[in-house]
């Protein structure tokens, strides 16, 4: 290479490096400009603890969609596995929602399509961000964070109605409750494998086999367990509250984490345990929503249903 | 004054055989490794095709436990090991000195020992906590141990090279650092500086919590010193391919490096900043103010400045080659580049295919613009072009003539590595415009969509014409796996041997250089240099570390798959 050849390079190459320093400078200047104008949706830290003392909290022992002000909603969420609480959430167009985000087990990542809604749900921590949907839809939330084998089936929606709509619905209140309800009698075996499919099957399978040493089948063996003394009690507990610690089935130890199901209304609970008994076998006799009302408030720890299974199988 | 630099001793030192033995063993491994983790990368882009073909697999548990060994063997293990072998044996060979054959064994051993006990920790389902384990996800302590020990053993290499150059440094006082020595070396600092974030996390914390001896970690802290190591590794990873696009591929193309000084400048500014930016993996983080991020977000955008030095640097030396070689006019160069040598072609297509992988990656480092496309399907179509590709096909093109100069075998078939280069470039440019596009649609990264219950079966209806594009690049891809495996066996078992004078010698390129003595020597001064990354360190990271630390808030593990 000749020296005039090389200084053509060098003048270019001092070229290129202005240009790169003076684009990347570009870039940071934006980048700070649009936060500074218009960040709001960037999620806050708005508060930290233990995940129980955070789920006791006002705003997520009934998480949901509070009206706080004219036009101004406060929405409340829980991420845990693998759903989100409440599944769907209903807002007014053009109103300004706040959102408080935690959650009960892992990592969870909360992602609405077509905005820049994007937080990561750490338990331990309690995020808030804010924003207004300007448009009428069907916004598909997502988990976009990896918290276990049912991580895909993770999926909430945000209706965003028009206001005239939304004040509707609000003042009919429990409509779409007593829809539920109408649907559980027309067909509880149905109400019940809906609700088996979409929040117990990522786990247990969709016949309740199980994933041996994972997850612990529940065909057969939940008939077994409610044949027992306080077997049912226990079931509807197991549900209610969730379970924590070491469990035997079939021989098999398993040393995992049921979340609680809470969020589930008694019909439901009522009729998933219908549909998880009679997987392996004849159906006892149905569970009803009293039954599951019966147990609510009781307050155990998922550590309490342990001991309650270890009472109820001991031999 | 021009100069033309051709570093020291060249020739094949028959103290040096043992070097060549421990670089095999570590790229032999790196191989097999990616080998296994890439067979399973179709499955998951047909996954992301809406596609479940895992009924193949049966020796997995699911398709999480199947994305946990690709990570791990192919972003960790691959590179990882290829990068011991390669920053060892050209530092050892541009420097002609005989480095401490126990302690290089002692490093391999310590890897393998580490790859089967995290390959057993993943292979159990154990450990189907993916290559990012983040707590409270609950992993086997073996899957935590194996990533500790294969850390250790490339830490072991680094120092070995860096106790070279200071032995080479006392042989020749006054003498600036043969460049790829130079390149090295800065890389192995910038990767111990890297690896604390990682030692801490995982001996810290996260291996006396698999053991019991903790009853939680603090998922946000565990993040951050994840993190911290996160976004280095990246540069870990690609630096190696750096090394070869600067100091052989311009040999290899016929021509010479245009800039020396450009060369280690870009190395210095990588050592300076590729750790100080690790936020910017979490600006959807709320424990992190909105502050700090913004520091990282503008310390990012300066690390993409060596990238764009090595652009032009790397750009100008194979304008010079092509010229050389006859081109004309201002593109006609780049067809007279040497297309059929599939060791130069490989590489011609890595750096193309970073060009797509840097913009994106501006994309993702802006605070702003990455909440449109945190954790979705972007992500994993932004970093198959980075390491999936620059780094990796680069690495391709390093074998074939690495594994005939390291076995003494003639390359298994040139046209099976061409096919091999392009079925990998354009199997991987059609993976990822569509995960690029699904990503936009809000698709999630790392989910099992081919698998949703029936009332959500729709859920991503409105992303089904990139899906498909991911589908179909899983078929390409597959081939390209093939075609390079076939050549990678086809020589290392192949009979024929080739005659002592046929064996191809590493391609060191030749380098300008026009600065003064003064400034190679201010470059030189690397400890300087790494105070100086460590300070910049301590800015970015102390007070946001702190404030973790004095309130951590440790959670149980679970273990949910």
């Amino acid at each position: 290479m000749d020296d005039r050849h090389h200084h053509e390079i060098a003048k270019w190459e001092r070229r290129w490096i202005a240009a790169s320093g003076l684009m990347t400078l570009m870039f940071v200047i934006l980048i700070a400009y649009s936060l500074a104008t218009e960040g709001a949706h960037i999620a806050q830290l708005a508060g930290r603890g233990s995940p129980q003392t955070l789920l006791q909290q006002p705003l997520f022992t009934d998480p949901g969609v509070r009206v706080v002000g004219p036009n101004q909603l406060q929405v409340s969420i829980v991420g845990q596995a693998f759903v989100w609480v409440p599944e769907t959430i209903r807002v007014p167009v053009g109103s300004q929602v706040e959102f408080y985000l935690t959650a009960r087990d892992v990592i969870h990542g909360w992602q609405v399509e077509n905005t820049n809604l994007n937080v990561e749900v750490i338990p331990g921590e309690v995020s808030r961000l804010r924003t207004t949907f300007d448009r009428v839809g069907r916004y598909r939330v997502t988990c976009n964070e990896y918290c276990g084998i049912g991580h895909q089936n993770m999926i909430g929606w945000i209706e965003v109605v028009p206001a005239s709509q939304w004040a509707l619905d609000t003042a009919v209140g429990d409509a779409t409750v007593a829809t539920d309800a109408g649907a559980a009698v027309d067909g509880a075996a149905v109400a019940g494998a809906r609700v088996y499919a979409s929040n117990c099957a990522a786990c247990h399978g969709p016949a309740g086999a199980g994933i041996a040493g994972a997850f612990p089948p529940l065909a057969g063996h939940a008939a077994e367990l409610a044949a027992l003394d306080g077997g049912r009690a226990y079931l509807v507990d197991s549900l209610l509250y969730g379970l924590m610690g070491q469990i035997v089935v079939n021989g098999v130890t398993y040393n995992g984490v049921m979340p609680a199901w809470a969020q589930l209304a008694d019909g439901d609970i009522a009729a998933v345990l219908d549909h998880v008994v009679g997987l392996g076998g004849p159906a006892a006799a149905p569970f009803t929503a009293g039954e599951v009302a019966a147990e609510r408030g009781k307050g155990l720890a998922p550590a309490d249903v342990l001991t309650l299974r270890q009472r109820v199988v001991a031999p | 004054m021009a100069v033309t630099t051709v570093p020291g001793t060249r020739t094949e030192a028959p103290a040096l055989a043992g070097a060549k033995r421990v670089a095999y063993a570590y790229i032999l491994t790196a191989l097999i490794a990616l080998l296994v983790g890439a067979l399973l990368g179709p499955f998951q882009a047909w996954n992301y095709g809406g596609i479940d073909l895992y009924a193949l697999l049966p020796f997995l548990k699911s398709y999480y436990q199947g994305l946990t060994l690709h990570g791990v063997l192919n972003a960790l293990v691959f590179t990882t090991f290829f990068n011991a072998g390669l920053m060892f044996y050209l530092p050892v060979r541009e420097l002609g000195i005989k480095p401490a054959m126990a302690w290089m064994w002692g490093s391999f051993g310590i890897a393998i020992a580490g790859l089967v006990l995290a390959g057993a920790g993943i292979l159990t389902n154990t450990s189907t906590v993916l290559y990012t384990f983040y707590p409270p996800l609950f992993g086997h302590w073996s899957f935590y141990t194996g990533l500790a020990l294969v850390v250790v053993s490339s830490l072991m290499v680094g120092a070995e090279v860096i106790r070279l150059r200071a032995v080479w440094r006392r042989q020749n006082p006054g003498r600036a650092t043969p460049l790829v020595t130079y390149m090295s070396v800065v890389t192995w600092m910038m990767w111990m500086l890297a690896s604390v974030g990682i030692v801490v996390s995982v001996v810290g914390f996260l291996i006396p919590w698999s053991f019991g001896w903790l009853d939680g970690v603090d998922p946000l802290l565990a993040r951050t010193l994840f993190w911290y190591t996160g976004h280095p590794i990246v540069y870990f990873w690609l630096l190696p391919a750096y090394i070869s696009w600067y100091a052989l591929l311009p040999k290899q193309a016929g021509g010479e490096l245009v800039s020396d000084p450009l060369a280690r400048l870009a190395f210095l500014m990588f050592l300076l900043f590729s750790v100080p930016v690790g936020f910017h993996h979490q600006f959807t983080d709320p424990g992190i103010p909105a502050g700090w991020k913004m520091v990282h977000s503008m310390l990012t955008m300066f690390v993409g400045v060596p990238s764009l030095l090595t652009a032009f640097t790397v750009a100008a030396s194979l304008e010079y080659a092509g010229r050389r070689n006859g081109g004309k006019g201002v593109l006609g160069w780049i067809a007279k580049l040497p297309w059929g040598n599939p060791g130069v072609s490989a590489q011609l297509l890595a750096a193309i295919a970073f060009i797509f992988g840097g913009a994106g990656g501006i994309v993702n480092a802006s605070f702003n613009l990455n909440m449109l496309v945190h954790n979705t399907a972007w992500i994993p179509g932004h970093f198959h072009l980075t390491v999936g590709t620059a780094v990796t096909l680069t690495f391709f093109g390093v074998t074939y003539w690495l594994l005939p100069h390291l076995t003494g075998r003639p390359l298994y078939s040139t046209a099976l590595a061409t096919w091999a280069n392009w079925t990998w470039f354009v199997g991987m440019m059609v993976f990822a415009v569509g995960m690029h596009w699904q990503g936009l649609l809000a698709v999630p990264r790392r989910a099992y969509i081919s698998n949703l219950p029936a009332a959500l079966s729709e859920a991503y209806a409105n992303a089904s014409v990139p899906m498909a594009v991911t589908a179909v690049s899983g078929v390409i891809l597959m081939l390209a796996l093939i075609f390079y495996f076939t050549v990678v066996f086809g020589t290392i078992l192949g009979k024929r041997r080739l005659a002592e004078a046929d064996v191809p010698q590493i391609p060191w390129a030749s380098a300008r250089s026009y600065k003064s003595e003064g400034v190679m020597r201010v470059m030189d001064s690397l400890a300087v240099w790494m105070g100086l990354a460590i300070f910049l360190v301590v800015i970015a990271y102390l007070p946001s570390l702190i404030t973790m630390f004095a309130d951590l808030q440790p959670i149980p593990g679970f273990k949910l798959w």
